[in-house]
């Protein structure tokens, strides 16, 4: 029999995303973008182990307890603390009301909510406030009006920003794609419902939005705020799902599974959606960036969860009226302008790793 | 890879001066995965008034080497060696060296391309019109309406109907054919010596490539210029080419006058490929012939002769002979995976790249090859 | 005589032209106007043409791929129009197709593996091991081996890429398979395998095909019977040795006289037709041919032409039916006489103006 058996390269391809990552790993720019939210995602999920006040792991009267966690949920404080009051200041307590206690303290003892008191941690003084908060040996980032810690609220203020960017570009993409497979692949009058839907929802302003309803919602919160977002920001993701359905709808290989007997939600689940992902993730992964902008735009703007929040927006509000403290816009500015050139860049290492037309112009 | 010094020109033995004479052409690409060497020591030369058709299959290189007597091959692919003389009114120019903005001036004004996808290499922005009398502005200094005038006068020459309405058309407006019409005015527009077509009717319709070519023969006797028409399709060429050189694999390997070439093919691949097509009107009891194997990837090329893993008549070392093909080496031959047969001239105007071109018994056509009688 | 396998009659294929913003129908692109054949078991029919002539629609019209808008398709004896949901999913495991382009027919994101299991998945034959048998013994009957299972489209070369789609068109062991211009895209030195392919393929498991194509040798060399269509028409039919021999219709004699072949023995005349091919939408009135036919006449222009059928050769044209009334039903005088005409008619030595 003719024809030669094996495939004409040697070396085994991963498959798509393998090849798409082999791509984009050869973007220097790209590949520090990746690396640093990643950082930034360590520093997200390590906070309260990173800056707090609260011992991450503790020994009290023969039991562990990680007091730490009530960063992320107050209400996963352990209670025996409560009960002994401790009131929030543990180093002290811990050595008078169980003298075979150890802890495991925090890189840095500060509190991203409130000032730190005079000799909570022995030896040091209270936090310095106002103008005499300027970053210092002690206060890297300096302190804010209230004597808070920034170094201490920026590295909470990750997690806020982080999930603010992944939960609402979740929801957003979900019901973009959604909603754009639906129009794309059905077609008719489905697709004429989808698409005047979604336009109709892209003609209203988002921002205004979004103050429209925090201002109606009792308790805003980040969740909240972060489910307006996603529910507004889905729009553009929509249009080019459909897009990407009605085109590959036509393919051969689609007509191929027609042919052998697939349905519809085979065929979208199985064949389209693959396919189309990669171009889709591109603006997802500039939606992210574009959440963390738009929620310290709220924050900024007095819109975002009320004190005694740690998100990198409020420190601007705050520096709003404290001119100056420079060190409250510059520090956050920073770290909001480079996670968002990151995602930026992602998104742009992505679409050149995944894009076939710009691979082919390269060769 | 030093060649030998290029064939002789495959016109008289009194050679003029050849219009076009590529030497050692290599060009590579250099892509991240290596350096890929599309052409790879290509001679030519083509004669004044002549047609030279270019044969071979996807990826031997065709296409590379026209884009390169012209200067249009895509980066990453770079001219890395070799001379294109182009001797056209009194002077010899070496394209390959030549400066950009000489080369803007050939392009077009001395050498006219045709391309093959009628649909997209013409700008879907522009009328007819307008892309033809571009062509003759940025060679001619004349008026706009005296290359409006030009521009209907070569829609004439191609016979494209309504030529007065089709000069306000756009390419969307025309059907496929009608738009290769075009790419031909296009290419004529300034009377060059030389017309290079690359693939101008693989995708066209065969009563609509008829047609075409019918149209390229007549504007060749009435012009005179000289085309080298690249293609895949051995037909057409026997058809239309007075010379026909067969590429594979970056190289070239057979060159020979058109009809010497059809009626006596001499290379293994050549001899594979006529006798691979059915032939209309004569049912095969069998199988069609195959060549065994695929086109082999540039980063893959075998040592020595490229074509040998493929070949039938391919000798190799006994010690090597596992699949049971070989025949016992006896003095003198060489083996097909150890060194690059040369083009040699097997007979006037005939040239074979192959050890064996001489010794594979008498001449065998096609059919025969066919009929079952393989070795030698 | 047993019944045939696949019967096309009066097929009809029309995609609607909406404009407007409520998307009205203002016309009809009439892709496949009237074709009627039948193809018996273990046949294959060719079926040739050029670009918008309808054949690809033809072929997808038949596995419901595009729906028809008229005529009547039977498999096997079953309406295949009337069909519904499971019924017509059945049907798919015993009518595949393989497409043209071995690039675009195959997803690129799953592996061999998958894209060839996945017909047997979709019909849930057999468990997970025996549809890994079946996908390796689908694989080694078209010339891959089990090492190309893990492996993405991509990695493979087009002729490979093929078979892979004949493969996948095989595991579900069809009795039928549609053929949809399956070598047109490879190069020269592998449609050769591939046909053999085919070939041995059609032998070794009794397979019907339907072989479209518009390289005449090929189908020639493939087919059985071959029907040459012409803008949603066929014009003429017979069987593959009779076509080649003695074409009745100018269409076809136009179409072989146009291949470019290398041995001169082989060259017919050419004939050189003036113009396009119309558009679909508006085709002529009276024989679709007529605008571009050297023969034409006043009735062609006015008249569908009749159906003239001989055993083994069925022609539409009013000039090939009167040929055949004057002598008497003998193909091969006819078509002497009408190949004498269109030389006569239309030589291209004469430089006229051609409309396109």
């Amino acid at each position: 029999m003719e024809g030669s058996m094996t495939p004409t390269q040697p070396t085994r391809s991963g498959g798509f995303w393998a090849e798409a990552w082999r791509r984009y790993r050869r973007r220097p720019l790209a590949l520090a973008a990746l690396v640093f939210v990643g950082w930034l995602a360590v520093v997200a999920l390590f906070a309260p182990a990173i800056a707090g006040t609260k011992p991450v792991l503790c020994r009290y009267k023969g039991h562990l307890y990680a007091p730490c966690l009530a960063f992320f949920d107050r209400r996963l404080e352990p209670a025996v603390f409560a009960r002994d009051r401790f009131r929030g200041t543990y180093p002290q307590n811990l050595k008078e009301k169980d003298p075979d206690s150890w802890a495991i303290w925090p890189l840095f003892f500060q509190d991203p909510y409130r000032a730190v008191r005079e000799n909570e941690w022995p030896g040091r003084p209270a936090n310095p406030a106002r103008d005499e908060g300027h970053p210092s040996a002690s206060h890297p980032f300096g302190t804010d009006q209230y004597g808070v810690d920034v170094l201490a609220k920026m590295v909470h203020g990750t997690t806020v920003a982080l999930l603010v960017g992944f939960v609402s570009m979740g929801l957003a993409g979900t019901i973009g794609i959604i909603i754009g497979a639906l129009g794309g692949y059905c077609g008719g009058w489905v697709d004429m419902v989808t698409s005047r839907f979604t336009e109709i929802v892209m003609c209203i302003p988002t921002l205004v939005l979004i103050l429209a309803l925090t201002a109606i919602i009792e308790k805003p919160s980040i969740w909240k705020t972060m489910a307006i977002i996603g529910a507004t920001g889905w729009t553009g993701i929509a249009r080019l799902t459909r897009g990407e359905f009605l085109r590959l709808r036509q393919s051969e290989f689609v007509m191929a599974a027609r042919a052998a007997g697939a349905g519809p939600v085979r065929i979208m689940l199985r064949h389209i959606l693959p396919n189309a992902l990669a171009p889709i993730l591109v603006p997802i992964t500039f939606g992210i960036a574009s959440a963390i902008l738009t929620e310290s735009a709220l924050s900024f703007l007095g819109f975002g969860p009320p004190p005694p929040s740690a998100s990198w927006g409020s420190l601007l509000n705050d520096a709003r009226s404290n001119y100056s403290m420079w060190w409250l816009v510059v520090f956050p500015g920073l770290a909001i302008f480079l996670t968002v050139l990151s995602y930026n860049l992602i998104g742009e290492g992505l679409q050149e790793a995944t894009d076939p037309r710009l691979r082919e112009a390269r060769k | 890879m030093i060649e030998q010094p290029p064939p002789a020109s495959l016109a008289s033995p009194a050679r003029p001066t050849p219009l076009l004479a590529i030497k050692n052409l290599v060009t590579a690409f250099h892509t991240p995965a290596g350096r890929i060497p599309a052409v790879d020591g290509v001679s030519l030369s083509i004669e004044r008034g002549r047609t030279l058709g270019i044969v071979g299959e996807s990826g031997c290189g065709k296409s590379v080497t026209a884009m390169s007597v012209v200067r249009l091959v895509a980066s990453p692919g770079r001219i890395e060696a070799g001379e294109i003389l182009f001797s056209a009114g009194g002077t010899t120019l070496d394209l390959a060296t030549l400066p950009e903005p000489a080369m803007r001036s050939v392009r077009g004004g001395r050498i006219g391309m045709i391309f093959q996808e009628p649909m997209t290499s013409l700008n879907p922005v522009f009328t007819v019109g307008d892309q033809i009398a571009e062509a003759v502005l940025l060679h001619r200094r004349v008026s706009r309406g005296a290359a409006r005038a030009r521009a209907l006068e070569m829609l004439q020459l191609v016979r494209l109907a309504d030529p007065l309405q089709r000069l306000d058309e756009y390419p969307h407006q025309l059907s496929g054919g009608m738009r290769q019409r075009v790419m031909i005015a296009m290419a004529l527009a300034c009377d060059p010596e030389l017309v290079i077509a690359d693939e101008p009717t693989t995708a066209l319709d065969v009563t609509i490539q008829a047609q075409i070519l019918e149209l390229l023969s007549e504007l060749r006797a009435r012009l005179g210029m000289a085309i080298v028409l690249i293609t895949h399709d051995l037909g057409v060429v026997a058809e239309t080419c007075d010379d026909v050189a067969v590429m594979y694999a970056g190289r070239i390997v057979e060159q020979a006058p058109a009809a010497e070439l059809f009626a006596r093919p001499r290379h293994p691949y050549t001899i594979g490929l006529l006798a691979a097509r059915p032939s209309p009107g004569m049912k095969h009891a069998g199988p069609l012939w195959t060549i065994p194997g695929m086109v082999p990837l540039p980063q893959h090329f075998p040592a020595g002769c490229r074509f040998h893993p493929r070949c039938a008549y391919a000798r190799l070392p006994a010690a090597e002979s596992g699949s049971g093909r070989a025949v016992p080496r006896s003095a003198g031959d060489l083996p097909c995976n150890a060194a690059v047969p040369d083009l040699q001239e097997v007979a006037p105007g005939h040239w074979v790249r192959c050890f064996h071109a001489d010794s594979l018994g008498p001449p065998r056509s096609a059919q025969e090859i066919a009929a079952g009688e393989l070795s030698p | 005589m047993t019944a045939p396998l696949v019967e096309v009659e009066q097929l009809q294929t029309y995609f609607p032209i909406r404009r407007g913003l409520l998307r009205r129908v203002v016309g009809n692109v009439q892709a496949v106007d009237g074709v009627s054949f039948s193809i018996s078991r273990g046949q294959t029919l060719g079926l040739v043409g050029e670009s918008g002539c309808g054949k690809t629609t033809v072929g997808r019209s038949i596995l419901r791929l595009v729906e028809p808008t008229g005529g009547r398709v039977a498999f096997d004896g079953l309406a295949v129009r009337d069909l519904r949901g499971r019924e017509l999913r059945n049907l798919r495991r015993r009518m595949q197709v393989v497409f043209q382009d071995p690039y675009g027919s195959l997803n690129p994101r799953m592996t061999v593996r998958a894209l060839i299991e996945e017909g047997l998945i979709i019909h849930g034959l057999g468990s997970a091991t025996e549809r890994v048998d079946r996908v390796v013994r689908a694989l080694e009957r078209t010339g891959l081996s089990r090492q190309a299972l893990e492996r993405y489209p991509h990695e493979f070369s087009g002729g490979q890429r093929q078979r892979i789609a004949i493969a996948r068109a095989l595991v579900l062991e069809p009795d039928f398979l549609v053929l949809d211009e399956p070598i047109s895209a490879l190069d020269l030195s592998i449609q050769a395998q591939v046909v053999n392919l085919l070939i041995e393929l059609r032998e070794q498991l009794g397979l019907t095909y339907l072989f479209i194509s518009h390289d005449l040798s090929v189908v020639e060399h493939v087919s059985d019977e071959v029907a040459v269509m012409y803008l949603g028409r066929i014009v003429e039919r017979a069987t593959a040795a009779a076509l080649y021999a003695q074409p009745l219709h100018p269409y076809t004699l136009a179409l072989f006289s146009a291949v470019p072949t290398v041995d001169p023995a082989r060259r017919r005349r050419r004939i050189v037709l003036v113009g396009d091919v119309p558009s679909p939408s508006n085709p002529p009135r009276g024989c679709r041919f007529h605008p571009r036919c050297p023969l034409a006449e006043s009735v062609c222009r006015e008249v569908d032409p009749p159906i003239v059928s001989l055993p083994g050769h069925a022609v539409h044209c009013h000039v090939a039916a009167r040929e055949l009334a004057r002598c008497g039903g003998n193909a091969s005088v006819a078509a002497t006489a009408i190949a004498a005409m269109l030389a006569e008619r239309a030589t291209p030595a004469t430089p006229t103006l051609s409309p396109g």
